[in-house]
């Protein structure tokens, strides 16, 4: 039977709010999920329970299992050969602490190299040489890329000083005198 | 071990951002791309100059003693580029065309114009652009004379206007002669 939508959700929050208890979680859930208990009553009190049972099983004491046991067991899984020099729970210790601690961190250390050499490599390498009759050209077309740049410059201040200041201040300012001198003095 | 892949996947994508970023002029605010040109190259007076930011500063070094002003300019920039083309009649329209699409498409990309000159005779536009900081980044240059020639400059990096202009006057246009049909030295590269 296919699953509702509405219970896919559900599932996935609660497995996030038990990450996120167990503090499995990534940074990225533990935020939503403490906007989400903050908002929903019912989110908050689901994450306290799992916290609780969290932390009880945090709390649990590791009990020595008994020797029969061990016995019976390595009886029925042929438990031979080399775990018999290496007991089972320091294999397992040696293992889980290569698998979580000890690969990432080789593999962040690499990757920590990787970027300050990759740095020290992206500083700008030694400039090409170029020849004397280079460098002369280069600074013709770098003086001819400025002139154009002054004649659009020199254009606009020509067509300001020309058309805006003669022509329209100009213009309007003798039509103002004429109207004073003419119209309002009389002459 | 969840924190330790969010950790990784950061590194990761700092890494492509880093190499994204390298050298790529294209990717500067100032940088402005004025499409194709080539078929303005048919004509006969043809001249493009793309001066990178090496040979920015090659030129930077040797200029100090000889004028400060164009020491204080280059310091800043990462680019110039000019191409230059002789006006006939037979072009005059498409330029005059090329330089209105540039007009609309620097306008819509935030860059400022200011200069706008128009006459029977010719066009001519500046346009700059500004970072956050207010500074100018770039500045762009389109202009179309009557029998005369059309440029489209672009300068990208810290631009001082004033200084600019002025030496932009100091250099008299007729030195546009001595330089035609040469390409940059990065372009030959």
């Amino acid at each position: 039977m296919q699953m509702k939508e509405s219970d896919k959700l559900n599932q996935k929050l609660t497995d996030k709010i038990i990450n996120v208890a167990y503090g499995n979680a990534g940074i990225v859930d533990r935020i939503y999920i403490f906007f989400k208990a903050k908002a929903d009553g019912k989110a908050n009190s689901l994450l306290n329970e799992y916290r609780n049972t969290a932390i009880s099983v945090h709390n649990l004491k590791q009990e020595e299992v008994p020797d029969y046991i061990i016995a019976k067991a390595k009886s029925i899984t042929g438990g031979t050969g080399q775990n018999e020099f290496i007991p089972s729970h320091i294999s397992y210790g040696v293992f889980s602490f290569l698998s979580t601690k000890v690969i990432p961190a080789t593999v962040l250390g690499i990757l920590f190299i990787f970027i300050v050499s990759f740095l020290i490599l992206r500083e700008p390498s030694p400039s090409h040489k170029y020849s004397k009759a280079e460098i002369e050209l280069a600074e013709k077309q770098l003086k001819l890329s400025l002139a154009i740049v002054g004649k659009a410059f020199q254009k606009a201040e020509k067509s300001f000083s020309e058309e805006v200041l003669n022509n329209q201040i100009n213009k309007n300012l003798n039509r103002g005198y004429f109207l004073v001198t003419n119209i309002l003095i009389g002459g | 071990m969840k924190t330790i892949k969010t950790t990784f996947l950061i590194l990761a994508f700092l890494v492509i951002n880093l190499t994204a970023q390298s050298d790529d002029i294209t990717k500067e605010p100032g940088y402005a791309d004025f499409g194709d040109l080539t078929k303005f190259e048919t004509s006969t007076g043809v001249t493009e100059v793309i001066l990178d930011e090496d040979l920015l500063s090659i030129l930077a070094e040797i200029s100090t003693d000889e004028d400060p002003n164009v020491m204080e300019i280059l310091n800043g920039l990462k680019l110039v580029t000019a191409n230059v083309f002789e006006v006939n009649e037979k072009n005059k329209s498409e330029l005059e065309a090329k330089v209105n699409s540039i007009d609309s498409k620097l306008i819509s990309s935030n860059w400022k114009r200011i200069v706008r000159t128009r006459s029977d005779e010719e066009i001519a536009n500046v346009y700059i652009k500004h970072n956050g900081n207010k500074q100018i980044v770039g500045l762009v240059v389109t202009s179309v004379g009557n029998d005369d020639e059309a440029a489209f400059v672009n300068i990208v990096g810290t631009i001082d206007l004033a200084t600019i202009g002025k030496l932009g006057k100091e250099f008299n246009i007729p030195q546009l002669e001595g330089v035609n049909h040469q390409k940059g030295k990065s372009d030959e590269n």
